[in-house]
């Protein structure tokens, strides 16, 4: 059995509020397995961010994990202090954002960037990983070697002319040279796990093009595995093994890419599905999901798709549906995907 | 005739009358010298946003203009609007030239001509309710107070919202349903031709279905004719009947909506279908042609083939370094400007 790099069980993160406390994460579990790309879905607000966020620790305040563990190569991140945080980011686990305008530093030269994360690293590598050791003799030695593994990294990731593209700054780049430089700065550490989130949305599409075969390509030569965060089913269908659909906070099905797309159980899946127009397919009628994702402070008491849902009842009102396998790998959260006269689901099964 | 996709059996049939014609447009922006600049005497530089554009949309249909950033499809729409004055060219609505307008005979066909913008948050003024958002056009007109509540609840009715709308503020409603509130403004005026400036990328897919449909009802309710802007392919493959793609300020490809997508003849149209995500196995993928590169800044653009310096084509050669090609009509109200493809190599 392989194990998974990272495995989230129940994690909750909320945040206190005037208005109640919002449950931005709400009980969410899964694992990701060496290698592969596990692809989150949903629309804004459904905690997709907020669990990478949470992972990295890098939740916003005033939110906080209130429940759950986050593994990360087996070791419990959650409760963690920030000191020893810092030493996995980077290190086992990186981030690319989906504006990398606001997330590069734009008082400084990109080479300089890529180097900084190169020496950190670097010292941590030296120290023993504690991060306390002081700076080794070999120090001013060491900068000239990160700046030529910038270049390299910069190259890598398809800057032309990376030596001098070291030297300007981020606004001077266009937008898929920057997410490029994000990439960059994530591989400089060559990380076991590569949270995305909608690395490509900024982008035109034949940009998005280009930098999803970049996260491919470096996902077969270091074995990363990645944590997608989209918005965009077809940018899942293209690019992940399994997916995972998150709805007000919950996971509420996660199955193999083909068996999702296939075979959805999940009314909020299938409604997701329905409302996408398909390229030169003008025979597939285009069916919006009624009304709109409700407040996260006042949720509904049972299955928070209630409110929109079409076969909801009384029950699906009042109750919250457990996970509940529907097929190999493939589970849902949902009463009326469970077959009549069936107990529910076990919630532990990754 | 074979390969003739339905549509364009339809607008060869029947051709409809044009009901905005665009001959020659040309809108350029100067680019600011530095002080510096102007001591060496340089020239000043032109951003060639719009750069010799031709175009035909006629009454009812539904024109989709897509193309990346900077590939100046807003700014065509708004030099449409006469909303810039354009630097070249002729502009037709209804037949009268608008860009010779003296600003009094404007207004009236303004009215006629609407616009929806990508941001609903952007768009509407925080501090005016609904009545007052969706009512302005008709104050400016000089209806009566009464005339206009009436026009306004009618108007809400028809894009989805209800009656008790009425006096809330913006930030009150969903993003949905304040792009709902942009739409019942650019429609309450009765306009025949409505440009809608990426009405639906700032919505969440689920959301941006409801749009989508609305959209289409009310075209078919008011006969409307649209413009529709959008860089997301799979969309306005679901909206339009004809769809012009830009690049670097020209448009290179015109067709039938499912002519396009069955047979993108224009390489970087090619490139552009072929980058789209689509639902599907991910095993069973097509081939994918990757670009290289961005597109050239539209300052001084190249000045043959704008698409020179990133074609794949193995025929591309001199004269498309040299020599501009025109937007040719290659059949089925298919027009395409590529020297390969239109055998002019």
């Amino acid at each position: 059995m392989i194990e998974p790099v990272l495995e989230v069980r129940d994690l909750k993160t909320h945040f206190p509020t005037e208005r109640g406390i919002v449950k931005a994460v709400d009980g969410v579990s899964f694992a990701l397995f060496p290698g592969e790309t596990l692809g989150v879905v949903g629309e804004s607000g459904c905690g997709k961010s907020m669990t990478a966020l949470s992972i990295m620790g890098l939740v916003p305040r005033p939110g906080k994990i209130v429940g759950g563990e986050i593994r990360l190569m087996g070791e419990n991140l959650v409760g963690k202090p920030e000191r020893e945080l810092r030493r996995l980011r980077g290190n086992r686990m990186a981030m690319i954002f989906q504006d990398p305008l606001s997330t590069l530093n734009p008082v400084m030269r990109v080479g300089d960037q890529v180097v900084e994360s190169i020496r950190i690293h670097y010292r941590d590598l030296v120290s023993g990983g504690n991060g306390t050791t002081r700076l080794p003799l070999s120090w001013r030695r060491s900068r000239r070697e990160a700046w030529e593994r910038a270049v390299a990294l910069l190259e890598k990731v398809g800057i032309p002319a990376p030596a001098e593209r070291m030297m300007a700054y981020p606004h001077e780049l266009s937008g898929g040279m920057r997410q490029r430089v994000m990439i960059a700065i994530a591989l400089s550490c060559n990380p076991a796990v590569l949270l995305a989130d909608e690395p490509t949305t900024a982008l035109d599409v034949t940009i998005q093009a280009q930098i999803l075969d970049l996260m491919q390509r470096v996902q077969e030569e270091y074995g990363t595995s990645i944590l997608l965060i989209t918005h965009d089913f077809g940018v899942v269908s293209e690019f992940c093994h399994r997916v995972m659909v998150m709805y007000a906070g919950r996971a509420v099905e996660a199955a193999p890419l083909d068996e999702l797309l296939t075979n959805p159980r999940h009314p909020y899946t299938q409604g997701l599905l329905d409302s996408i127009p398909r390229l030169g397919d003008r025979t597939h009628v285009v069916r919006p999901i009624e009304g709109t994702v409700p407040e996260l402070h006042a949720l509904p008491p049972g299955c928070p798709y209630c409110t929109r849902c079409p076969l909801a009842d009384d029950y699906c009102r009042q109750v919250e549906p457990a996970r509940f396998d529907v097929g190999p790998g493939h589970w849902v959260a949902c009463h009326k995907a469970v077959p009549a006269g069936q107990p529910a689901g076990q919630p532990e099964e990754a | 005739m074979a390969g003739v996709s339905p549509e364009a059996a339809r607008l060869q049939a029947e051709p409809a009358e044009p009901l905005v014609e665009v001959i020659g447009l040309k809108q350029h922006f100067p680019v600011r010298a530095s002080f510096a600049e102007r001591l060496l005497g340089r020239q000043t530089r032109w951003v060639r946003a719009v750069d010799g554009v031709d175009l035909t949309i006629a009454r009812g249909e539904t024109l989709g203009l897509v193309g990346e950033s900077g590939s100046g499809k807003s700014t065509l729409a708004r030099s449409i609007l006469r909303l810039y004055e354009p630097t070249a060219g002729t502009v037709r609505f209804e037949g009268r030239d608008v860009t010779a307008l003296p600003p009094r005979e404007l207004r009236p066909l303004r009215r006629k001509m609407q616009i929806i913008f990508q941001d609903p948050f952007a768009s509407l003024n925080a501090r005016r309710t609904v009545e007052q958002i969706v009512g302005l056009p008709l104050a400016i007109q000089g209806m009566p107070r009464q005339e206009i509540r009436r026009r306004v609840l009618e108007m809400l009715d028809k894009v989805g919202l209800s009656p008790s709308h009425i006096h809330r503020y913006p930030h009150q409603f969903s993003g949905g349903q304040r792009q709902r509130i942009g739409i019942a403004r650019a429609l309450v005026v009765n306009p025949a031709f409505v440009v809608a400036d990426e009405p639906v990328s700032a919505l969440d897919v689920s959301i941006q279905a409801q749009i989508i449909n609305l959209l289409q009802r009310l075209q078919a309710e008011l006969g409307l004719t649209y413009l529709f802007i959008t860089h997301d392919l799979s969309v306005v493959s679901y909206i339009s009947d004809r769809i012009a793609v830009m690049y670097l300020g020209r448009i290179v490809e015109l067709a039938p909506a499912g002519d396009l997508f069955a047979r993108p003849l224009h390489p970087y149209t090619r490139a552009l279908v072929s980058a789209v995500p689509r639902l599907g196995k991910r095993g069973g993928r097509r081939e994918r042609i990757i670009l290289e590169g961005n597109p050239p800044a539209p300052i001084d653009p190249p000045k043959g083939c704008r698409f020179y310096s990133r074609c794949f084509l193995p025929e591309k050669n001199e004269t498309c370094r040299s020599v501009d090609p025109p937007l040719a009509e290659v059949g089925g109200g298919h027009r395409v400007a590529c020297h390969a493809v239109a055998g002019t190599l």
